[in-house]
């Protein structure tokens, strides 16, 4: 962690919310800036050194998708969306403008403050050590996965995994965006032949899930492809 | 043995009962015309009844009353002489056969016949022994006696009792061979339609024929054995051939045999008809007195409701279209008549040809009329249509926007109770208050959020993510995500998804909410301790999973009611959950392409969801 206070900016038209994430953030000792539309978003990462944006995307003026394309002109900082618009489709737009992470209000506490503090991870400290080409390190997004070692970092924190957790990780990861079915996993990972084993490797599936994701119930990397099997998601960007 | 084989068995020996049948029939006639025989002998076993007999003294009293009349001439007969004896007398003539016999001795003759008008006769009336009624001419002053000798009687008797037997035995045979091939004929009507295996009415695709074309193929057939027979006959009488050669009686048992087989041949369909009561359904003749009967029902009987035009009266366009149509029919019937009338006062045709006219005329004004309420009808149509899809719409941006205008405050609200749950310097009540808070905003949250994803999907705008998939695997795998609370539910399920992969062409992720949805509902509402059953059955290019569990409460709602919104088999309302599951759950399979029912029996509650599977060809799932 840095020992210098860092400031998010907090973009939302709704002061009430604002005020709420910034008594949120301000518990875990971030300095927060608000603003109520894109335009006085503009200004504030002017007069501030910013290091996030939390931004709503329904707002007057400037909505928040513009003011994402917007910033991405010329900053590199991590903006998560936080929409009222809950669909894919909806999800799927706000990172192709180039948001780092997508909140549908209504949010928990917890999960804001847990995206909050991965994406300043990521950008702080994992920010040069995902330049680095390492052929025995596979990395997807916040994970990071060192195969000599068999040890798994999330956001640069260290994660604990059993055995078969760390090779069905292993097989996923090293497989990106593509499904592997219940009996295949178990084929490759317990090395023997498969029988009614959905149960088994469902049960591994939600374990390394509660690891490695933010809020295991909606899972960014670990997805369940129904009534075909389980795989990885690719890397966004 | 199977019927097919009994059936054919059956037609064989039908068959050859036909043959059998008519070659007894040639036989008889045969033996008829050889031997001379009198038929009448089969009805009449009496020769002394006979009509033979009675023809036999006729051409004995009839030359006797001729000679009477004409005394001239002397009698000539044809019965052999010495069979009878007779004595006639006109005035004082007399002539008989046996001169040394009186007339009194006539009387006491076992078999005679005797008239006597004569002054000196005993008789005057008629007297007979015979039981014929044989008159003679009564010629006056005259007299006729007759009487066959008993031995010649016993010889005509006993050729006569010869002939019958002879007769009878062919006429039994002929009986029999009939009666078997009845009893066959019989045997294939009942059997007819039916199979070996089942007690169904099968009908065949040549039931379907009009009744009418089998009836006319049987007169058709009939009709041609007529034409054979007539020609048959044409050949004898011109003396081509001899009445019984062979080659008449070959043609004649061939073409008996034929028709008589085609006619049952195609009364079977008529049978099998009759038996699946089609028969007049099937008839043209039927069905086009039917159809008759019913315009003239409707033209006579309705008049009124025929020119009726209340029903038209709440729309103008039809109103006035009805109004065009009567005025159109009056128009044409008062034209009609009034130029008829013309035509027949002046005896031409000149008025007719202007009634051609004016009808032409009001014809079309009355279609330029029609045409214009048809378009302005169908604007009309439209128009409704267009005003009910953008209500459709506004309903939809409605559920949207309010639902999205929901989740604001809900933020709000769920972000400062977390705040204030947090707070360290809250009294045990208000942190009790707060935890409330928080449970209900939680709830209201699934609410909402339920709420959008229903009138998404209701309203069509759901986006789909379709991929062939395997609907077992993915009950795998949502039975799998749902461990935690089926063991939780003290419920215990008894799954019985089959072995093998069932491929569907559907939207996995909506699927899973589909059955999460159901299951959820099934461990929510069930009877404390009950089994839940969730069975996969696939069956030709169908898969159905169904889910049955035994409610824990008295279900007093119809399956319409509870797949309403917000419905709750719990009328209280209490507990958790948004009343939408089943809603979403409907929704989505029908989004999905599937079908979803619902089934509610005493305390037994079913959902089913079908899909329609896929063949799958070249797709490997690493």
């Amino acid at each position: 962690m840095s020992e210098n206070i860092i400031t998010i900016l907090v973009v939302d038209d709704d002061k009430e919310i604002g005020e709420a994430i910034r008594t949120l953030l301000s518990k875990e000792g971030y300095n927060v800036v608000t603003a109520a539309d894109g335009m006085e978003a503009l200004d504030a990462l002017t007069q501030h050194p910013i290091r996030l944006i939390l931004l709503d995307v329904m707002m007057p003026r400037l909505d928040g998708l513009s003011a994402t394309m917007k910033i991405r002109e010329k900053n590199n900082i991590p903006i998560i969306i936080l929409s009222a618009k809950g669909e894919d489709t909806d999800k799927v737009l706000g990172l192709s403008m180039g948001a780092d992470d997508y909140i549908t209000k209504p949010f928990h506490a917890q999960e804001l403050v847990a995206r909050v503090k991965s994406q300043i991870r990521r950008y702080m400290q994992l920010g040069d050590m995902g330049t680095v080409k390492n052929k025995s390190r596979i990395v997807n997004g916040r994970l990071m996965l060192d195969i000599e070692a068999k040890s798994l970092t999330v956001d640069g924190e260290d994660v604990k995994l059993t055995p078969t957790e760390y090779r069905i990780l292993e097989l996923l990861m090293e497989n990106p965006g593509t499904v592997f079915s219940a009996e295949k996993i178990y084929e490759i990972v317990w090395n023997e032949p498969s029988y009614a084993v959905e149960n088994t490797v469902m049960v591994h599936v939600r374990r390394i899930r509660e690891k490695i994701e933010i809020n295991p119930r909606e899972p960014e990397y670990l997805k369940v492809v129904w009534g075909i099997g389980y795989k990885m998601e690719r890397e966004r960007h | 043995m199977k019927r097919k084989t009994t059936k054919t068995i059956a037609w064989i020996l039908l068959a050859v009962c036909v043959f059998l049948a008519g070659k007894t029939l040639a036989g008889t006639v045969e033996v008829i015309e050889s031997n001379e025989i009198d038929p009448e002998c089969l009805v009449i076993s009496d020769y002394i009844e006979s009509a033979d007999l009675e023809y036999g003294m006729f051409s004995i009293i009839g030359p006797l009353n001729y000679w009477q009349n004409h005394t001239e001439q002397k009698p000539e007969f044809m019965t052999e002489e010495a069979d009878f004896y007779y004595y006639a007398s006109i005035g004082d003539i007399a002539i008989t056969n046996a001169p040394g016999m009186p007339r009194s001795e006539f009387q006491k003759q076992k078999y005679v016949y005797a008239v006597d008008y004569s002054k000196t006769g005993e008789e005057s009336t008629p007297f007979s022994t015979f039981h014929n009624q044989i008159g003679s001419e009564a010629v006056p002053d005259s007299s006729l006696y007759l009487s066959i000798k008993e031995a010649a009687m016993e010889t005509y008797q006993k050729d006569w009792t010869k002939d019958r037997e002879v007769l009878m035995q062919e006429l039994t045979k002929m009986i029999i061979y009939a009666l078997l091939g009845l009893g066959i004929i019989i045997y294939l009507f009942v059997v007819a339609g039916r199979k070996h295996s089942d007690e169904e009415l099968h009908l065949m695709k040549v039931d379907r024929i009009y009744t009418e074309v089998y009836l006319l193929l049987i007169a058709g057939s009939w009709a041609l054995a007529a034409l054979f027979l007539f020609e048959i006959s044409e050949s004898i009488y011109s003396g081509f051939w001899r009445a019984l050669s062979p080659e008449a009686v070959t043609l004649f048992l061939a073409g008996f045999t034929v028709v008589t087989l085609f006619s049952v041949m195609f009364f079977i369909p008529i049978v099998r008809k009759i038996k699946s009561n089609r028969f007049f359904k099937d008839c043209l003749c039927f069905r086009f007195v039917h159809w008759c009967w019913r315009v003239m029902k409707n033209a006579v009987l309705g008049v009124k409701g025929f020119f009726d035009g209340s029903a038209y009266k709440e729309h103008l366009l039809t109103k006035r279209l009805f109004r065009s149509q009567l005025a159109y029919i009056c128009g044409s019937a008062g034209l009609l008549l009034f130029f008829g009338l013309m035509s027949a006062a002046t005896y031409s045709f000149a008025p007719m040809l202007l009634f051609g006219f004016f009808e032409i005329l009001i014809t079309a004004w009355y279609v330029m009329g029609n045409r214009k309420a048809y378009s302005d009808i169908n604007a009309g149509y439209v128009e409704s249509l267009k005003s009910q899809m953008k209500s459709e719409n506004t309903k939809t941006a409605l559920i949207t926007n309010v639902s999205h205008d929901l989740k604001t405050p809900l933020t709000s609200i769920i972000t400062y109770v977390d705040l204030l749950s947090k707070e360290e310097d809250l009294s045990e009540t208000s942190r009790d208050y707060v935890n409330i808070i928080a449970g209900k905003a939680e709830r209201l949250k699934h609410i909402v959020s339920d709420l959008f994803d229903l009138s998404k999907s209701v309203s069509g705008n759901i986006p789909l993510d379709l991929d062939i998939l395997d609907l077992r695997k993915l009950m795998e795998q949502t039975l799998a995500d749902m461990k935690d609370r089926i063991e939780g539910s003290g419920h215990a399920l008894k799954i019985n998804l089959g072995q093998e992969p069932v491929n569907i062409f559907s939207d996995g992720k909506k699927l899973y909410r589909v059955f999460q949805n159901i299951i959820d509902n099934a461990l929510k509402y069930s009877l404390s301790g009950s089994r839940i059953f969730i069975d996969l059955k696939s069956s030709g290019d169908k898969v159905t999973v169904a889910v049955k569990n035994t409610a824990g409460y008295e279900m007093n709602f119809t399956e319409e009611e509870i797949l309403q919104r917000f419905t709750r088999g719990d009328e209280s309302r209490t507990g958790e959950g948004s009343g939408l599951g089943l809603s979403i759950a409907e929704s989505f399979t029908q989004s999905c392409g599937g079908a979803f029912l619902l089934n509610i029996d005493g305390d037994q509650f079913k959902v089913e969801v079908a899909f329609p599977t896929v063949e799958v060809t070249g797709r490997e799932v690493e």
